[in-house]
């Protein structure tokens, strides 16, 4: 394989993992709003959109790589599906505490890592 | 098969994840569509048919499991990969028995998920290519040859009666009518059958080389000669020499022909023996022999030799009934080729085909077949997909543009001919194309509407009574 045939694939597989990070980002930002919608349709005792939401996060957040809040979007789903009320606040705030920690996470990881991105295209 | 871009179309209700999928789908080389619920999953469907479909189970407006089977009655070749965040055996069976191709759980392992897609993509290729095929070999009439009008039954019978014997044969028809199919069809139904059949392209040779090319040439004959090589009319020994575009050939190459017709003997070019061979020759051309030899263009000697049994192949536009046929077998033939799905052909479109005059003949047929194919991702061939030029040269679209002239300032007018000629056409088609009853219709007498017809060259053969 050639030097360009290198650099080509580096770039390429560059270029995927700046968009990946993109796209983790755009929807770990999006999260809050999903939870507070199920909040609401749980405190509102509308099970039915609070388990499709929590359902959706569930499989979203897995693919992402967020293992933690699937799980906890997991348990979400089911306390909606068992009509549960007394337990669906804690659990609300467990998530909200999960995602906010990614968030720090991801603010902390994102800019260092295009620097180093940048300094990779220079270099 | 030629490589299309394959389509991937993902129904998913979370926006994120589509938007994920479209990132490696675009990275995989797919062109990718989503929808975001069954109700949009249909519309797409309506427009495009994906090679793939990526189909999650819960979606907002229904159950993705329970829309399989419909999606396999209307699109059986589509493999449909169900992915789900519930991943629970009952529902893996479930889809599986009501026709899924796969199934996948949440969290998408997207390397697993590609060669998956990749599978089955390939499969609905394969699907695709043995269908085409299939259906394309069906609607072969006489030997590759396609077509059930009266004119085409004619030319058959004529094959069937030339092909034993070992007479020269010469093929007349304008471009693209099948010439070299006919010329083919004669070998096969001919005792050379084994032989084999030798096309030349006298056109594409270039005149200093022909004779060389014809004949053949000894190892250093000429400059350039490095090797030996074996004259076309060597390689035919035993089989059917087919001589297309004759009037094309220089005359110095046409009396050479004209020799090796007389003594089938060829000499190649530097030897110094010749050598007798048992040759069938084919020749074919697209113009009038006639003129050809009036303007010096074709030897009359050789003209004669070469028409021992002259067959006429028909222009499309006289070959009333085949347009459809064609258009079918060339549909299935590019959905094959191309791995597309597209199998049928609304009424508009092929009434537009139909009344079209195809100055390119079968060839211009199969051309436009193929582009429509690749194209467009579709089920069906709508006439919004032809091209202007076959829209507008359709009797029926003066009609429409007719009676649009009061709503719309920008329509281009019709001349009073072309509407004479459109009105007549719809009569004869209204009326079974009975001249009688067209000419009732329309207020004419018979032989008014007969001396019309001619007039606009409607060659059609109409009923009288």
């Amino acid at each position: 394989m050639t030097n360009r045939e290198d650099t080509y694939e580096s770039e390429s597989v560059k270029e995927h993992r700046r968009k990946w990070v993109k796209l983790k980002a755009k929807y770990l930002y999006a999260l809050p709003e999903e939870i507070a919608h199920i909040e609401l349709s749980l405190s509102k005792k509308d099970y039915a959109p609070a388990k499709k939401c929590a359902h959706r996060i569930k499989g979203t957040s897995a693919t992402f790589g967020f293992g933690e809040i699937s799980r906890s979007a997991a348990r979400l789903e089911q306390l909606a599906a068992s009509h549960c009320e007394q337990e669906y606040s804690g659990a609300v705030n467990e998530i909200m505490r999960l995602v906010e920690h990614e968030i720090r996470l991801l603010d902390f990881q994102r800019s260092p890592d295009l620097d180093r991105n940048e300094r990779d295209a220079n270099g | 098969m030629a490589d299309l871009v394959p389509l991937m179309l993902t129904v998913d209700d979370d926006a994120h994840l589509l938007t994920l999928v479209n990132h490696y789908a675009k990275r995989w080389g797919y062109a990718h569509q989503t929808a975001t619920s069954v109700r949009q999953m249909w519309q797409r469907l309506d427009k495009v048919t994906p090679n793939v479909i990526l189909l999650d189970i819960q979606l907002e407006d229904g159950d993705g499991t329970a829309l399989v089977p419909e999606l396999k009655q209307r699109f059986p070749h589509v493999p449909v990969i169900m992915i789900t965040a519930d991943a629970t055996v009952q529902a893996a069976v479930k889809s599986l028995k009501n026709g899924a191709h796969d199934f996948h759980c949440k969290p998408l392992n997207f390397d697993h998920l590609r060669i998956e897609i990749d599978k089955a993509v390939e499969h609905n290729r394969l699907l695709l290519q043995v269908k085409g095929f299939q259906g394309a070999a069906r609607r072969t009439d006489f030997h590759g040859m396609i077509g059930q009008s009266e004119m085409m039954r004619t030319v058959y019978r004529l094959i069937e009666t030339v092909a034993p014997t070992d007479a020269a044969v010469l093929l007349l028809g304008e471009t693209g009518t099948g010439k070299e199919l006919a010329a083919c069809a004669i070998h096969e139904c001919s005792k050379r059958r084994d032989g084999h059949f030798v096309a030349v392209n006298a056109p594409a040779i270039p005149h200093e080389l022909i004779e060389s090319a014809l004949f053949g040439h000894e190892k250093g004959a000429f400059t350039g000669a490095h090797q030996q090589h074996i004259g076309f009319c060597e390689q035919a020994d035993g089989g059917t020499l087919f001589l297309d575009e004759i009037c094309e050939m220089n005359y110095d190459v046409q009396a050479k022909l004209l020799r090796f017709l007389q003594d089938h003997v060829v000499q190649r070019v530097g030897a110094k023996s010749s050598k007798a061979v048992d040759v069938r020759v084919i020749a074919a051309t697209n113009r009038d022999p006639a003129e050809q030899i009036r303007k010096n263009k074709l030897r009359e000697d050789f003209y004669y030799r070469l028409s021992v049994v002259s067959v006429d192949l028909i222009p499309l536009r006289q070959r009333h009934g085949d347009v459809e046929l064609l258009t079918r077998y060339f549909l299935d033939l590019a959905a094959a080729k191309y791995g597309r799905d597209m199998s049928s052909v609304c009424p508009e479109a092929m009434d537009v085909l139909n009344s079209y005059d195809w100055p390119g003949n079968v060839r211009q047929l199969e051309h436009l077949i193929d582009r429509i194919v690749i194209t467009n991702n579709a089920a069906k061939l709508t006439a919004e997909m032809l091209p202007p030029e076959i829209r507008e040269a359709s009797p029926g679209a003066h009609l429409e543009a007719g009676s649009e002239f009061g709503e719309s300032g920008e329509q281009s007018i019709p001349s009073i001919s072309q509407m004479e000629r459109a009105l007549i056409v719809k009569a004869l088609e209204l009326s079974n194309d009975s001249v009688p009853a067209a000419a009732k219709q329309l207020g004419l007498s018979e032989a008014t509407l007969y001396r019309k017809i001619k007039k606009f060259g409607l060659t059609r053969s109409f009923a009288k009574g």
